[in-house]
């Protein structure tokens, strides 16, 4: 099996300060996404990966 | 399976049921992993499953629903093409999914369709039974009808069009769910993403196109790091992200992942996944698309009648798609991204001989997708100033 394998560091560790501020981004596919998680984190009920389709 | 269990792992139970009403379709998509890969399944199931068959499908969501306590179950209706099945096989199937769970459970119910068969009457059992509809297109017309074709090779554009006009009028745009896409990496993915974009779906999402290390995607050299799809999706996502006038799943997934969370999509990520098939004949199987990889790939054994859902849950394959990072090979593990990408899509990583501990074939792909996105995360980060720093 060939793959690429040269990757460079992942996204350093995020603190929470980090995420609060990343809150107030302009960027609003970051902010959405962190809205998600949080809600993920809040609800704490386990995480169920689902079919591919448009629904 | 024993030394899961004495480790402490248990199964998750299935929350996603993919319910085959009809096993043909009326259309003849040149990449179609149920007819035109290494699969002849389909010619061994009912054209249609019976009122027996989704009575006893049904029975058995019940059934898991009541054992493992379960709030709310997913019930797709699926082919095939599912409106083949007709407007009374459809409202009994949702009938029955509604009549045997238990209230404390939510179901929630849609269908993924090509859409031509979409109509007035069609419209009028979804809305009756709270059916929401996904619909299949791949792009612009000259895009869309390279692969979703009839039998006779006519593209299939301009009948989904006059399909989505009708899903986007008023009185029926509360069904519409959104569209599913297969990349042609050939095509533009802007000016893709944008004709798509204009047909107003709620949510979008990207397919890579089904292949693997035995049988490459289109296009798609397994032995070169190139990142061909790679590149298609980073421009697609760059388009989304300037103005994300739409959900797409697929970006939303690897943007979660690499923010801390979880995956809900079966194409990325670690988590476990709880999707379940029903044939119409009533078999049970592992996610179909598994069918990509050989003949029967997909299959568990076992069928409604004679096993519980439960039973299901202890077959390797399902096993398999619910360890998260035990699954992986040794080279996805040292990869500082695994958790976010997961190996991707578990048929991409097949191969003859090895099976699927491998990385996706899409590596080069994903790889160069999700450092994109990370890059993007990291910039907003130092912006916004470090803590600490």
């Amino acid at each position: 099996m060939n793959s690429s394998r040269d990757v460079e560091s992942p996204l350093p560790d995020l603190t929470d300060t980090d995420l609060t501020k990343l809150l107030s981004s302009n960027d609003l596919v970051l902010r959405q996404a962190l809205q998600r998680v949080r809600e993920q984190s809040s609800t704490g009920e386990q995480i169920v990966a689902g079919f591919n389709s448009a629904i | 399976m024993a030394a899961l269990r004495t480790g402490g792992w248990r199964p998750t139970p299935f929350r996603q049921f993919i319910v085959k009403l009809h096993s043909r379709c009326n259309l003849s998509c040149t990449y179609c992993y149920v007819y035109s890969m290494g699969d002849s399944t389909w010619r061994s199931a009912p054209r249609v499953a019976d009122p027996a068959t989704l009575a006893a499908v049904a029975g058995r969501i019940s059934e898991h629903v009541e054992r493992h306590r379960l709030e709310s179950v997913d019930v797709v209706f699926h082919g095939g093409e599912p409106l083949l099945a007709g407007p009374p096989v459809l409202a009994s199937a949702a009938e029955a999914m509604r009549r045997a769970v238990p209230t404390t459970c939510s179901v929630r119910l849609s269908v993924q369709t090509n859409g031509l068969l979409l109509n007035e009457q069609v419209l009028a059992v979804l809305h009756r039974h709270r059916i929401q509809v996904g619909v299949s297109l791949d792009g612009p017309a000259e895009v869309n009808d390279r692969h979703r074709v009839y039998a006779d090779g006519r593209g299939s554009y301009a009948g989904v069009a006059r399909a989505l006009r009708l899903l986007r009028s008023p009185e029926h745009v509360s069904l519409y769910a959104g569209l599913l896409c297969t990349i042609d990496v050939r095509s533009n993915p802007v000016s893709t993403y944008r004709s798509l974009l204009d047909l107003q779906p709620p949510m979008l999402d990207f397919l890579l196109p089904h292949g693997n290390w035995t049988t490459p995607p289109p296009l798609r050299d397994p032995s070169s790091v190139d990142p061909v799809y790679g590149r298609w999706l980073t421009a697609a996502f760059d388009a989304w992200a300037a103005r994300p006038d739409t959900r797409i799943r697929f970006f939303e997934q690897l943007l979660d992942g690499l923010l801390g969370g979880h995956s809900l999509s079966e194409s990325v990520g670690v988590s476990p996944v709880g999707v379940l098939v029903f044939d119409t004949a009533g078999r049970l199987e592992q996610v179909d698309s598994l069918r990509s990889v050989r003949h029967g790939a997909a299959a568990v054994g076992m069928d409604v009648h004679t096993h519980s859902l439960d039973d299901a849950l202890g077959h390797p394959g399902v096993v398999a798609r619910q360890i998260g990072t035990a699954a992986l090979p040794d080279s996805c593990l040292e990869c500082p991204v695994h958790r976010v990408c997961g190996a991707g899509f578990y048929p991409h990583r097949y191969g003859a001989g090895t099976g699927y501990r491998n990385p996706s074939v899409y590596c080069p792909d994903l790889l160069h997708l999700i450092r994109h996105v990370q890059r993007r995360v990291a910039a907003q980060v130092c912006a916004l100033g470090r803590s600490g720093t």
